[in-house]
């Protein structure tokens, strides 16, 4: 053998270990960087020469060529991603639930003094209140102002509701662009993995990159991966391809005629429905058409109820001046509910008498605030205040468990997370020896070749 | 297992952030001093406090119009009260116009004196309570006798006979007037027949029928006194009875909404020492690492 193979060989380490501080380095430089997996080089010896002793008839042998660190590989659970995405995904669709009945429970204000609840016993009370002073037009305006007190607050409650409700939808618009604009990043980080595995380079950081776009994809909508070919990734959102390859299929929030105008979201391409059934859209489009809208319409029955009771009852009534068959409340639900405007013009209308021309005469006050016991929900099983304690109890249960959940999922997510980043992670102790050996190894090959020098040295200038 | 920096600093941060949350939600119950501030914190606890909310605020008004019934049923209970010492005086003078050697100055002066007493009574009938005539049922904007001239001939009851009822409690009603067409209307007819009777010079018919009516208008407005007393009475311990409830009432809303300060505050000691150890050991974990050891 020639000594300026020892040279070679020498020469392969020297630059193996400069590769191996250089990713060293690299991962250092990541270790905080979102989505980031360590890299590591792969060495691996380079095949090595038949060779023969100059000897004559001696045997063969092999003798190894030197090192060989072609390739940087990323350290990487892939197994553990679907995981976390599961978890995520979950994760996100009960937080945007959590949030929107949060929001929700603030608007109710419930148990409180200003309450729905104190309100409607208020009502109901002022209306005994005027079987001791029936007469008095001041208890009459009182009782009047009560009922209007009333009817602000369900106009109030519902109005907020109604903006929540909007701001959710409005969020879908956001949200679906935001899908758009990961999933065409995608796309374009398909395309340049594909020509880097094409001509044999490894993508580590594109990949790292496209899996951080995959994880807000799952969070956003809960979509699967599949692999394709020339380590490009596939997403699909149910049956079909978000993103195939380096194509996007595009998503739109468009109105729905049959929801009220309110988005859904839908395939750009063919209009057809998405079929988004977990991930943060879904949290909020269940939050919207099943929470908040549910909330609206138990407020709605509850106001149609109150409005309905009232005044069949005041309708029969007389006023002080005889005046019969007046509404109390006037509107049709909790966003219009309203007391007629001539018993707050003229307090002396309010109709709580039972007889003409008896001021004292307070029985139909007296019906009124028995309409706060009357069966007027629920198929004649539920009084007004029962229904609204048993709606506020639901929309406790239902954003508990929406927490409980989001709490749950977040512990897994982040447990996943956590094995996950035991495999990725960048360990800067490791680091810190891997440089350390990278060092040592230099330096015993740079030795290697001061040595092989020497050796010629002696060969060359002193052999003579 | 590799534990990666990364691992580290991600399981101080979310760790620090449920002390920092939960401190916050104990924080939270203190200085509002309420333990349920969302139907989420207890949602069958909230649904029960509304419960009582409800009940209380019925209660509360319970108590409010047993005591504007009570109120005006003492008004027309020292009115009748009036009215029976009047009839006392009347059934005097009319007995001593019955006494013999009685002169005819003496007899026109006791007449007289029946007049004026008819229009005391015809006064008391009138009474009002805050802006109501007592007597008048329902009408209570209207005075429930009408008497006119200095001797009225005749005294007419302006009122009906309707009953103005109170809602005290669950289904339980009172009565709270007394309609002037009972013992006050007989009262005052009974005064007019005696005194027309002695102005006429007819000591009989004063002393024998005049008694008679005048004993029976004393016997009925009695009658009522008894009755009021009763349902005064009744609306006292359903007062009470009501109260009582409400103590315990608001008793059981406070442990159901109310914080307990002592338990809390003992917790949020805790949780802060959870906190306070956590970030401790945060700084002791984050600080160690090889590269402080090389060189």
């Amino acid at each position: 053998m020639g000594l300026s193979i020892g040279l070679d060989t020498a020469i392969s380490g020297l630059r193996a270990m400069q590769l191996a501080i250089d990713t060293a380095a690299h991962n250092v430089a990541n270790a905080d960087t979102q989505g980031y997996s360590r890299q590591e080089v792969v060495f691996r010896a380079i095949p090595p020469v038949q060779d023969r002793n100059s000897a004559p008839n001696a045997p063969l042998r092999m003798l190894g060529m030197g090192v060989d660190s072609g390739r940087i590989r990323r350290l990487r659970d892939t197994l553990l991603d679907v995981q976390y995405r599961d978890a995520h995904r979950i994760h996100e669709q009960y937080h945007a639930e959590a949030t929107a009945l949060g929001q929700a429970e603030v608007i109710l204000n419930e148990p409180s003094d200003q309450g729905l609840q104190q309100l409607m016993a208020g009502f109901f009370n002022t209306f005994r209140d005027l079987t001791s002073r029936p007469e008095s037009i001041a208890a009459r305006a009182a009782a009047v102002e009560q009922g209007a007190t009333l009817a602000a607050s369900f106009n109030r409650a519902g109005q907020m509701l109604v903006s929540q409700r909007s701001d959710l939808d409005a969020s879908i618009e956001v949200k679906v662009t935001e899908i758009n604009k990961l999933a065409g990043e995608l796309a374009e980080l398909n395309k340049q993995i594909r020509m880097a595995s094409v001509s044999g380079v490894s993508a580590n950081d594109l990949m790292d990159r496209r899996d951080v776009v995959l994880d807000e994809l799952a969070g956003l909508a809960g979509v699967t991966v599949q692999n394709g070919a020339d380590d490009t990734v596939d997403v699909y959102l149910g049956a079909r391809a978000l993103v195939s390859g380096t194509t996007v299929d595009a998503l739109a929030a468009v109105p729905d005629p049959l929801n009220a105008n309110l988005r859904q979201v839908v395939w750009a391409s063919d209009s057809a429905a998405s079929g988004i059934t977990s991930g943060e859209i879904a949290g909020i489009l269940k939050s919207r058409d099943v929470h908040v809208t549910g909330l609206l319409n138990a407020l709605d029955e509850l106001a149609q109820a109150i409005i309905a009771g009232v005044n069949a009852h005041h309708q029969n009534g007389t006023g002080l001046d005889g005046t019969t068959g007046l509404d109390f409340f006037t509107g049709t639900g909790a966003l219009d509910v309203a007391v007629n405007q001539t018993l707050r013009d003229e307090p002396g209308k309010l109709g709580i008498a039972d007889a003409i021309d008896e001021p004292g005469n307070a029985n139909t006050a007296r019906l009124i605030a028995g309409v706060q016991n009357e069966l007027l929900l629920g198929g004649g099983t539920t009084t007004v205040e029962d229904f609204y304690r048993a709606t506020v109890a639901t929309l406790g249960v239902n954003s508990q468990q929406a927490m409980l959940q989001r709490d749950n999922q977040d512990l897994l997510a982040r447990h996943i997370d956590t094995a996950r980043q035991s495999v990725m992670g960048v360990s800067l102790d490791e680091e810190m020896t891997n440089l350390m050996k990278g060092q040592h190894a230099y330096q015993a090959v740079a030795k290697v070749i001061s040595t092989v020098d020497e050796i010629l040295d002696t060969l060359i200038n002193r052999t003579a | 297992m590799r534990i990666p920096d990364r691992v580290i600093t991600d399981s101080v941060k979310s760790n620090v952030n449920v002390n920092i949350a939960r401190m916050m939600k104990i924080e939270q119950q203190i200085s509002s001093g309420r333990r349920i501030n969302a139907p989420s914190d207890d949602p069958a606890a909230a649904a029960a406090a509304l419960r009582l909310r409800a009940d209380i605020s019925m209660s509360e008004q319970f108590t409010r119009n047993i005591d504007s019934a009570a109120a005006r049923l003492g008004a027309t209970d020292s009115a009748l009260g009036s009215l029976t010492d009047l009839l006392q005086r009347a059934r005097e003078l009319t007995v001593q116009a019955g006494s013999a050697g009685i002169s005819p100055a003496q007899l026109s002066a006791i007449g007289t004196e029946l007049n004026q007493l008819l229009h005391h009574a015809v006064q008391v009938g009138n009474s009002s309570f805050g802006g109501q005539y007592l007597f008048s049922g329902t009408k209570t904007t209207t005075p429930a006798f009408l008497a006119t001239g200095d001797v009225p001939a005749t005294v007419t009851y302006q009122g009906n006979t309707s009953a103005i009822l109170q809602d005290v409690g669950d289904n339980a009603q009172v009565q709270m007037n007394v309609t002037g067409d009972q013992g006050l209307l007989a009262a005052m007819n009974a005064l007019i027949q005696i005194r027309d009777a002695l102005n006429a010079g007819d000591r009989t018919t004063a002393i024998q029928s005049g008694l008679t009516a005048l004993d029976g208008a004393m016997d009925a407005v009695l009658q009522q006194r008894g009755s009021l007393g009763a349902r005064i009475n009744r609306l006292e311990s359903l007062g009470v009875r009501i109260e009582d409830e409400r103590i315990n009432l608001h008793g059981l809303k406070g442990s159901l909404e109310d914080v307990d300060m002592a338990d809390t505050i003992v917790r949020l000691n805790s949780a802060r020492n959870v906190y306070e150890a956590a970030l401790g050991a945060a700084a002791q974990v984050i600080q160690k690492s090889l590269v402080q050891f090389l060189r």
